[in-house]
């Protein structure tokens, strides 16, 4: 029982700077602090991640999303930045009461998901979401769409050096 | 893997490893300074800079190399179609499944693939996009669309889709030297990846209501949940993700600037294999996971959400292609009105389960065909030097080159629907079938739009045959390259092929 309060207490606190750190993002008009708004959201949702069982994603979340993705943030807008912070002009009024109406229509359509939603009863097996069950999946259940991957990932980063490289002038452009 | 398999896989296999094999040879040419096939390098140019002989044979050989390896693979795929040898269904690894409708979406995707690679040779030298990326990452994402074509569960459908629009987002941005495709690339890019977040977050609804990731399974499992609340959301999202890709209206937005920013083989790339290979899935997703009576027919099922989107789609690209002074952007609006009527076969599919699907595509095929056809041909014009994207360039283009000018004519008259071509006959079972299964709304709605985009196919023939040109102002003028020559023949054939003679196709 105390276990229970304990995961229960640690979650709010996650969950709390999960929604404070995505406020940041929003409504701060630094883009540095956006960045590190993105940050603690992304770290907290991690260890939401570790509560849930699921070890590996939240290795990846740290790795990926915090380690590479943030620092790329930060270095994409380091070397942008000129002058000062620049207010976003543009046509505000519409923009507002669009995502306010879109917004609206989404929570008309998902509050009755979560009020339907009943809570979960069964437990999960003790190997559940750890990285060897991971490995035995990808290698079996999930073997073609693993080896799919690979045309992905060699396309990417055939398709990388391609818009990366210098830019020659156009013939006659 | 079994040898059964292994046949089934084999366009995808023939192209992953042709593309494989084409980015180590090039490396290896591009070092010693040699190109792969100095036989090829009968075409002449007119009246240009001075011409890099060795980068220009390169680029001319590796579109040849890739459409070889790319139409390869669409021939087998339309021998085991047309064979049957497979007999039926195979499954590999609860992931894939190879049908007849894989197979048919496997030779479509391949086709387009190699039609664009063909039309690419001399126009990716003249806008300098070329220096050996282009083509693997055309023949990869040809992979992605196939394995899109044949995916049957949720982790392989998501992963193909990435690949495919990863690859179309790439082709879109390869222009390097014009803002207009970084700018199409970047909003394609940014679009697309909330579409396909979108799209995930419903397969992810889907698979929290089922608990299993295949579409057999999962179909079977919602058809025993009915409406609930959930469900339902996460086919709308689904649904919305896929919308995107088919350029349906209202999630549009990004076709007409990817389209004429992109160069121009990518925009015939993105135009017939990304279109393609996203209806085949919307067919398979929609006939195997949502087929229970409230999730597909009226009121609330997709039918009605896809009917709306079928009228607003049809319109909105006719109308806005009326305007158009750019012919890619025109044919990008052509293009988001072809994937309206398309829906109409989607939404008959409720009621007419398979018939409706063959219509569909056929309806494809037919207009893959022209589209590529259409594509070559303004890959083939250019203007002083560089390539010639104005309607008003081709002011008395088809008087000049009359073989070239009819081509485009039969083109465009086949998007058009006029008989006996092959668009015709795509429009006939479409709408039969809507009016057979009591759809007539849809089926005049959509008669209605063909006459409206009359007058902008037309207007191009017009302006083709019975414009001068002014005086003074540069003209187009094709190209001499005998693979767009090839690229516009093949299309050609298929187009008069399909219309005079459909009875193979129609099974």
């Amino acid at each position: 029982m105390t276990n229970q309060l304990f995961t229960l207490i640690i979650f709010y606190v996650l969950a709390a700077i999960a929604v404070m750190g995505g406020v940041t993002v929003i409504l701060s008009r630094r883009p540095m602090r956006c960045a590190v708004g993105l940050l603690a959201t992304l770290l907290s949702l991690a260890g939401v991640y570790v509560l849930m069982h699921a070890h590996l994603v939240a290795i990846l979340q740290i790795l990926v999303y915090a380690g590479g993705i943030t620092v790329l943030f930060g270095f994409a807008i380091m070397f942008l930045r000129q002058g000062g912070p620049q207010r976003y002009r543009g046509p505000f009024m519409p923009v507002w009461v669009i995502s306010l109406f879109t917004a609206g229509y989404l929570v008309y359509l998902v509050l009755p998901v979560i009020r339907a939603a009943e809570a979960v009863k069964e437990t999960v097996p003790p190997d559940y979401g750890t990285i060897q069950l991971m490995g035995k999946v990808l290698l079996s259940a999930q073997l073609v769409p693993f080896e799919a991957v690979a045309i992905l990932l060699l396309m990417t980063m055939v398709g990388v050096i391609a818009l990366a490289r210098r830019p020659r002038k156009e013939a006659a452009s | 893997m079994t040898l059964t398999t292994f046949i089934a896989l084999s366009p995808i296999l023939i192209i992953a490893a042709g593309a494989v094999a084409m980015i180590f040879v090039d490396a290896l040419l591009q070092k010693s300074g040699k190109t792969a096939g100095s036989l090829f390098r009968s075409i002449h140019t007119k009246g240009e800079p001075p011409v890099d002989e060795i980068s220009y044979a390169s680029s001319i050989d590796r579109a040849l190399v890739s459409a070889t390896i790319l139409g390869a693979a669409a021939i087998v795929s339309a021998v085991l179609w047309f064979g049957g040898q497979l007999g039926g269904v195979i499954e590999i690894g609860g992931a894939l499944q190879v049908d007849k409708l894989a197979l048919f979406g496997f030779m479509l995707c391949a086709l387009g693939g190699s039609l664009a690679s063909l039309m690419s040779s001399h126009h990716l030298y003249e806008i300098k996009a070329d220096e050996g990326q282009f083509h693997p990452v055309l023949m990869l994402a040809t992979c992605g669309a196939m394995l899109l074509c044949a995916s049957s569960s949720f982790i392989m459908f998501f992963l193909a889709l990435e690949t495919m629009s990863l690859g179309a987002y790439i082709l879109t941005g390869m222009r390097r030297a014009s803002p207009r495709s970084t700018e199409g690339a970047m909003k394609y890019f940014l679009m697309g990846a909330f579409a396909s977040a979108i799209l995930l977050y419903g397969l992810a609804l889907l698979y929290g209501e089922t608990g299993v990731s295949s579409f057999e399974a999962m179909g079977k499992g919602l058809a025993g949940a009915g409406a609930k609340p959930l469900v339902m959301l996460g086919g709308v999202l689904v649904l919305v993700g896929l919308a995107f890709k088919v350029s349906a209206v209202p999630f549009h937005m990004w076709t007409p600037d990817a389209y004429q920013g992109a160069p121009t083989p990518a925009t015939s790339f993105m135009a017939a294999v990304v279109k393609t290979a996203a209806f085949v899935v919307m067919l398979r997703f929609l006939s195997v996971v949502l087929t229970g009576g409230i999730l597909a027919g009226p009121p609330f099922g997709w039918a009605s959400v896809l009917a709306v989107l079928a009228v607003l789609t049809m319109f909105w690209g006719n109308m806005a292609a009326l305007k158009q002074k750019n012919i890619k952007r025109m044919l990008a609006f052509s293009s988001i009105a072809h994937a309206g009527y398309i829906l109409i076969g989607v939404v008959t599919m409720h009621k007419a389960g398979e018939a409706a699907m063959a219509g569909v595509l056929y309806y494809l095929f037919a207009y893959l065909a022209a589209n590529a056809g259409a594509f070559a041909i303004v890959c083939s014009a250019v203007k002083g030097g560089s390539e010639a994207t104005d309607i008003d360039d081709y002011r008395g283009f088809g008087r000049r080159h009359p073989l070239l000018g009819a081509a485009m004519g039969i083109f465009l008259l086949s998007m058009l629907g006029m008989p006996p071509l092959a668009g015709f006959f795509g429009k006939l079972y479409i709408f039969a079938s809507a009016v057979e299964h009591g759809l007539w709304l849809l089926a005049v709605l959509g008669m209605i739009a063909s006459v409206v985009s009359a007058y902008y196919y037309i207007g191009v023939i017009v302006v083709m045959f019975m414009r001068e040109s002014e005086e003074g102002k540069p003209v187009a003028v094709p190209v001499r390259s005998g693979q767009i020559i090839a690229a516009i023949l093949v299309a050609l054939i298929l187009v008069l092929q399909l219309g005079l003679y459909p009875t193979p196709w129609l099974r």
